[in-house]
């Protein structure tokens, strides 16, 4: 997954900082595949609060792809408190991820190795084990939309992918 | 799903009109069309010279009483020039600016587009006909006027009513541009294809002008009914006036029409020409309304 | 409001049935893909919706009740048929204002703004402009009328992919700047999930899928199990399309969504593709709102 990084000259513009890719042959819709750029965006640094988003013209103009599309994935952005649009101006960020702890993380990193031992004895070889990750990582992101879907736009989410705590606002993306 | 953003449609700086004027769709013929039209009126320019110089030393031989062999020659060639070139140019309009006019368009495929930008195809039709027409009968009343000065010394009595010059006086003139260009835009529309709409069009033309030329103008407006001696045909070539037989006492019987009825016959042609030609370019938009694109 | 709605649609050409017994009603608001291979009768239809042909049975009404072909609807909708036509001998800035000349709204700035943007030069010939650049023109003349729909007749078809890439690009933005919908019809099915959040399939002259993209995608599956003779068991799904091979088959089924798959069965959603390519094959095979769903396949899969 690449972002487009643009200059401080183009930020100063008032242009979006970043720009979208998109990878066909990757299966994860398109609307999710702009939801992570934004949030890899956010974590690496390239966007931070109060910067714009593409607008929707400039960022199907570029990909070639149906408005709705980014429309949706600016939704999903604004449900999961990271974003938050400004009717006539734009998407803006508007929060952060939140950082997964250290310990948190090493206790996730046990569980995961612990589940590679499991596999490792039911015969299953490296390119399976990745092969099933994907699979259920795939799954699960199903899962995940189709609560989405239908519960709306209420907050309900106990997994946390980190949200600030806002309301989700109006569709105003331009 | 709703769709998104402001409304961003302009204010756009167009006509706020619902419907498209009449100068927009003539503008539209001019510039598809200028070249053909510049074409026609470089030629009728040319013809114009040549006629304006001819013509000129024509009335100065006249008031010699072309008392040299020279100038005979110079008169007969050049008469028959001019009077070839003048029955051709409604052929001509009808070849190259009657049968494009719709052809064009059907072969091209750019009706689709013509068609369905905002004008309605009949008035898309009709201002494309009425533009071209009217420079078309400007022409021919420029030349027709031109030509009649040119005639003035050959002017023996019947002259006027010889059935070939007939056609190319003034209003009879006008008229019968007319006919060449409709025929060719109805050929077009009809046909569907410029060339064989061009073929169309210089076969039907030339058929009908020999028949008003060769033998309705002779029966009516000559009344000339001869006992044996010549064709029609001949006459027709011959130019053979009433003055003629007179001359060499050759029986005849001569019914004719007097003088002043003239212009009357004039505008007669003009009228049935113009009828005809109005018929033929409402045929051409029942050709246009039925066609599938 | 729907912009294009027929029943019993029909129009014959001589003998030859170009398109048949068509019942449709596309929604505003929307990028509608007309799919099918070719002579399927796509530029027939798209050709009555612009009202350059006449039916030959059943009715058709554009933009929400307008004959099409009216003058309200010539105002409202832009069209560019297949090939682009434009006048060849006219510079493109002259064949921009004849454009001008023929319709009723016009908004010239933005149309010389966006060629210039698309790098279309303004004094060259139209017959000498590349097919990309012709084919920028031709959308920029109909998108200069401020229709409400877009109708193009096979718009990318004879393009280059980077002119694919930049005229879809632009026309996406112009949907995204006007409240437009967009009637497009291909007969590559590759970028159209991208595009499209509507779809019609045609096939030989009749109808065979018209829904929105999302429900129809959700609507089906590709089911992988093992081949031979193996049922669904009760399971109500329908299957539009089997590929069998001696061990291993792929269905393509219309199951709903909160459906449990089959024992023994692997799912996998379908793709736009998938789907297409499905029904073409399976010409008996129809989805179409407000009828009820046919399929050309029996439950059980063939050995």
């Amino acid at each position: 997954m690449v972002i487009d990084k643009q200059t401080d000259d183009a930020r100063k513009a008032g242009g979006s900082p970043i720009a979208f890719r998109l990878e066909p042959g990757s299966g994860v819709p398109t609307y999710l595949q702009l939801v992570h750029q934004a949030e890899q965006a956010l974590r690496l640094g390239y966007l931070s609060e109060g910067d714009r988003l593409p607008t929707v013209k400039e960022a199907v103009e570029s990909l070639a792809i149906n408005p709705n599309t980014v429309l949706k994935a600016y939704r999903e952005l604004e449900h999961r408190g990271l974003a938050v649009g400004r009717p006539g101006q734009g998407t803006f960020i508007a929060g952060t991820l939140r950082r997964v702890g250290v310990a948190e993380q090493a206790a996730l990193r046990e569980s995961l190795l612990g589940w590679l031992r499991s596999a490792d004895r039911a015969g299953l070889d490296e390119d399976g084990m990745a092969a099933l990750f994907a699979a259920s990582l795939q799954d699960f992101r199903q899962l995940r939309d189709r609560d989405v879907r239908r519960h709306g736009g209420d907050k309900q989410d106990r997994r946390g992918s980190g949200r600030a705590s806002t309301r989700p606002t109006t569709e105003g993306a331009a | 799903m709703t769709m998104i953003a402001p409304p961003g449609l302009g204010t756009g700086n167009g006509p706020a009109a619902s419907r498209v004027p009449w100068h927009r769709l003539a503008w539209v013929t001019w510039r598809q069309h200028r070249a053909a039209l510049a074409a026609f009126a470089v030629l009728a320019g040319l013809i114009a010279t040549a006629m304006a110089a001819t013509g000129l030393a024509l009335h100065a031989a006249s008031l010699r009483h072309f008392s040299s062999r020279s100038q005979w020659v110079l008169l007969d060639d050049t008469q028959t020039l001019l009077e070839l070139t003048l029955l051709l140019l409604p052929v001509l309009a009808g070849l190259f600016l009657g049968a494009p006019l719709v052809a064009r368009n059907f072969e091209t495929g750019t009706i689709r587009f013509s068609w369905v930008q905002g004008a309605n195809r009949t008035k898309c039709l009709l201002a494309a006909v009425a533009l071209i027409a009217l420079l078309l009968a400007l022409i021919a009343v420029g030349l027709g006027l031109e030509f009649r000065w040119w005639a003035t010394p050959l002017l023996v009595p019947g002259w006027a009513w010889r059935p070939d010059l007939f056609g190319l006086n003034p209003p009879a003139f006008a008229g019968w541009i007319m006919l060449g260009f409709s025929l060719g835009v109805t050929a077009g529309a009809a046909i569907g294809r410029t060339v064989p709409a061009m073929a169309a069009t210089f076969a039907c033309y030339p058929a009908l002008w020999y028949q008003v030329a060769a033998r309705w103008r002779i029966s009516e407006l000559m009344r000339l009914r001869q006992a044996g001696l010549h064709s029609r045909f001949s006459a027709l070539r011959s130019g053979y006036t009433p003055f003629w037989y007179l001359q060499r006492r050759v029986p005849a019987w001569l019914t004719y029409n007097p003088g002043g009825r003239w212009a009357e016959y004039q505008w007669i042609e003009f009228g049935w020409l113009i009828a005809v030609s109005a018929l033929l370019i409402a045929g051409t938009v029942i050709l246009i309304r039925r066609r599938a694109a | 409001m729907t912009i294009i709605e027929c029943s019993g649609l029909a129009r014959r050409f001589r003998l030859n049935w170009a398109l048949r017994d068509c019942d449709l009603a596309i929604p505003a608001g929307h990028v509608v893909a007309l799919v099918g291979p070719n002579g399927a009768g796509k530029t027939t239809l798209l050709n009555l919706a612009a009202g350059l042909l006449r039916p030959t049975a059943g009715r058709l009404t554009v933009l929400g009740g307008e004959r099409p072909g009216s003058a309200a609807a010539r105002a409202r909708i832009g069209f560019v048929a297949q090939d682009a036509p434009l006048y060849g001998h006219l510079p493109a800035g002259d064949m921009l204002r004849v454009a001008r000349n023929l319709s009723v709204r016009w908004d010239d700035q933005r149309a010389r703004d966006r060629l210039a943007r698309t790098g279309v030069p303004l004094d060259r010939k139209v017959s000498k402009l590349s097919g990309g650049q012709r084919a920028q023109l031709a959308l920029t003349i109909a998108l200069a009328k401020l229709p409400d729909v877009l109708i193009l007749d096979e718009p990318v078809a004879a393009l280059d992919p980077l002119a694919r890439h930049d005229l879809m690009g632009s026309l996406m933005a112009a949907v995204a700047q006007d409240e437009l919908s967009v009637v497009f019809s291909s007969h590559v099915v590759s970028e159209l999930e991208r595009i499209a959040d509507y779809l019609v399939v045609l096939n030989a002259g009749r109808l065979q899928l018209a829904g929105e993209v999302e429900a129809l995608i959700a609507g089906h599956r590709i089911l992988t199990g093992a081949g031979g003779e193996m049922s669904l068991g009760s399971q109500r799904a329908a299957v539009v399309h089997a590929s069998t091979a001696a061990a291993q088959a792929h269905l393509l089924v219309r199951m709903p969504a909160g459906d449990q798959v089959p024992r023994g069965w692997q799912s996998q959603p379908a793709t736009l593709e998938d789907l297409v390519l499905g029904y073409l094959r399976d010409p008996a095979a129809r989805m179409l709102p407000g009828q009820a769903p046919a399929t050309a396949g029996e439950v059980a899969v063939p050995a």
